[in-house]
């Protein structure tokens, strides 16, 4: 499950910052070098990852505050949704 | 020449992945800080805050300025909803020696972000949600009260934009990248409205009042990745029922290169060239060549 929802979350990233997702790495933050998600992509990116979240539990929620904190990392955003949606 | 050889020699050391800049970078994004040159609703993104020494080509002046923004803090509503409102309060500090244009400028205000709908993307695998338009609007409110000490006087500005941002090819904020798949580009269109209350502008004792609407294009290009980056930021504005001594038609174009040493992206070095009428300078003309020091967080 856990790596079901690790492969939905880089497929999303891959796609907003259109880099194919077998070139993601953990490590990659989201805002720099190679992503270059800027505040405006990364507000959609939340809401996008805000829809799959509350499609499987819609207790839950994505915050774009969260998304543009401080090195948010792919491996990060990861560990974030898996947690909203393993509670 | 000999302080360029200087900074780009020390730079590794200096501004690198683990330098104390960095890290007092990260340590201010977890407080939720976040530093550029000005979050005035019209130029913020990818704008770092600088410190420059400038050339006016309409004068013999060559001046120091300081453009410094720095937002305090978020609140994000409509957090349960496909929506997006985010407020949030800055102070800003904007500095000019140029002896024929003194400036300096404290203000605060309130700013909101507002994204109403998602963005699809392509290439998502099938059975995870990709709602939303292909091309979404992004819109960006602020409200400052600005202290000039220089005219002693309180000055107000209200502005709204509207963007669009797309994940799809050569739509705007698609990102476009080489083969090795570095970052080269990405665009943004913007069309705006703006309300200045500004006393002592033209005449003394009195205030002029009046709006504006504008269109606005910025490109961000990265000529060697990582390393030096090219902006190109284009405003036409015009002042709707104009009965000031104002120009009615307000066209501004500034360009810039910046130098990033050490493979970072918060301090950097660079070049710009403005030319046409300032909002920062009365709406007059400018003509101003500025080498900058930039940092960005």
């Amino acid at each position: 499950m856990n790596e079901e929802i690790k492969k939905s979350v880089i497929a999303y990233i891959a796609s907003f910052a259109n880099i194919p997702a077998s070139g993601i790495k953990d490590e990659y933050i989201l805002r720099d070098h190679p992503l270059q998600l800027d505040n405006e992509k990364l507000g959609f990116l939340a809401l996008a990852l805000r829809t799959y979240v509350k499609n499987l539990n819609p207790a839950e929620t994505v915050r774009v505050t969260e998304l543009r904190g401080a090195g948010m990392t792919v491996k990060k955003t990861c560990e974030l949704i898996v947690k909203k949606l393993n509670g | 020449m000999l302080c360029l050889w200087v900074f780009i020699t020390l730079c590794p050391a200096v501004f690198g992945q683990d330098s104390t800049i960095i890290r007092l970078k990260n340590w201010l994004e977890e407080k939720n800080f976040s530093i550029q040159k000005t979050f005035d609703g019209s130029r913020n993104e990818n704008k770092p805050a600088s410190i420059a020494f400038q050339e006016n080509h309409r004068s013999p002046n060559d001046f120091f300025h300081l453009d410094l923004g720095i937002k305090l803090s978020e609140l994000e509503l409509l957090k349960n909803t496909g929506s997006s409102l985010l407020f949030y309060p800055k102070v800003e500090w904007h500095k000019s020696t140029d002896s024929t244009d003194l400036k300096n400028k404290i203000d605060g205000g309130l700013n909101f972000e507002f994204i109403p709908f998602g963005l699809k993307s392509p290439d998502l695998p099938g059975g995870i949600p990709n709602k939303g338009l292909i091309l979404a609007p992004w819109i960006q409110g602020s409200s400052s009260v600005r202290r000039n000490f220089i005219e002693d006087v309180f000055e107000m500005k209200l502005a709204a934009q509207v963007s669009l941002v797309s994940n799809y090819k050569f739509l705007p904020g698609y990102i476009f990248r080489d083969k090795e798949k570095n970052f080269l580009a990405r665009y943004y269109p913007y069309i705006g409205y703006e309300y200045y209350r500004l006393p002592d502008l033209i005449t003394k004792a009195h205030t002029e009042k009046f709006s504006t609407v504008f269109v606005r294009l910025f490109f961000d290009i990265w000529i060697v990745p990582r390393a030096v980056q090219f902006n190109l930021d284009g405003t036409y504005r015009r002042i709707i029922n104009n009965d000031s001594a104002i120009r009615t038609r307000l066209p501004i174009m500034a360009s810039s290169i910046f130098f990033y040493p050490g493979r970072q992206e918060v301090i950097s070095i660079g070049y710009e060239y403005t030319h046409g009428y300032d909002t920062y300078s009365k709406f007059q003309l400018i003509q101003l060549s500025s080498l900058k020091l930039s940092v960005k967080i």
